[in-house]
């Protein structure tokens, strides 16, 4: 038995918006609105896979393996996006607000069933730090640790 | 997933899908496992100077969060599971022994391994 922790996975063909849901949200914004606060480890969902079978040959039992990437904070996710995008979406202005205020706006539309841009659940996650070290997966499992362009430039381009 | 029921179908949904893997390869036997669970049953920070590896210690910060609630919950089970399946393979080198009868201990809890359980590991 081995355990994979991917992190946040990006890629074409993501038709739910999972997490590309994200990115084309600073694509289609004509002013990005991020909180201050909150960063993520992002992977590619190819890399993922492979490490899925990697694990089942090279993976040691019991052990637990971080499938993670580089480490961002969300605005450096979105200016990353931005400037994969080009053109104008690159000088696009992007507008930090405290994380407590966006998350008292959440509740307010909340509570008054009004449609709120993103989901409380979703804006808990957001404001927080989850940065992670995958070298032990890159040893043991082949996985590869990709520039967040690499990552990124497949779902921008889809 | 907000309310308390929709985070508890979550949990329910999680808990027995990963259950139904997990008896199915045992029931198989040499079948190998791998269950991929999240970064968010590790941990997480408030601030952006930490980063965190397989074994970083579970701080009560995460276990807040609903979603890490559920993948943590989740591999609580795996743990069962690869534990009592570790303990029946050193106990009961012989495949034809039922694992109950060498560890009966191990019927208390629910569909124990019988041996041999995950032969190739």
């Amino acid at each position: 038995m081995v355990v994979l922790c991917p992190a946040e996975v990006y890629g074409a063909g993501d038709t739910k918006l999972v997490t590309a849901g994200n990115l084309k949200a600073f694509l289609i914004d004509p002013v990005v609105l991020l909180p201050r606060t909150g960063g993520t480890s992002i992977c590619a969902v190819a890399d993922v896979a492979a490490a899925c079978i990697s694990a089942l040959t090279r993976g040691t039992p019991g052990e637990r393996y971080i499938l993670g990437g580089p480490n961002l904070t969300v605005e450096q996710l979105a200016r990353c996006t931005l400037k994969l995008a080009g053109g104008a979406q690159a000088r696009k202005p992007i507008l930090r607000i405290p994380g407590g205020l966006l998350m008292a706006l959440v509740r307010l539309l909340t509570f008054l069933h009004l449609p709120s841009p993103v989901e409380r659940g979703v804006l808990e996650f957001a404001l927080l730090y989850w940065y992670f070290d995958s070298s032990k997966a890159g040893r043991e499992l082949g996985y590869p640790l990709r520039s967040a362009e690499e990552v990124l430039t497949p779902v921008v381009n889809w | 997933m907000r309310t308390r029921e929709q985070l508890a179908l979550l949990l329910e949904t999680s808990g027995r899908g990963s259950r139904n893997v997990l008896d199915a390869a045992k029931d198989a036997g040499g079948l190998r496992v791998v269950f991929v669970s999240s970064v968010a049953a590790i941990n997480c920070s408030r601030t952006p100077d930490r980063t965190f590896a397989e074994d970083a210690a579970a701080e009560p910060l995460a276990g807040t969060l609903g979603y890490s609630a559920v993948k943590r919950a989740a591999e609580a089970l795996v743990a069962t599971y690869v534990q009592a399946c570790l303990v029946v393979r050193s106990l009961c080198p012989s495949e034809s022994v039922p694992a109950r009868k060498v560890c009966p201990w191990l019927s208390s809890a629910p569909r124990r391994c019988t041996a041999p359980v995950i032969r190739s590991w």
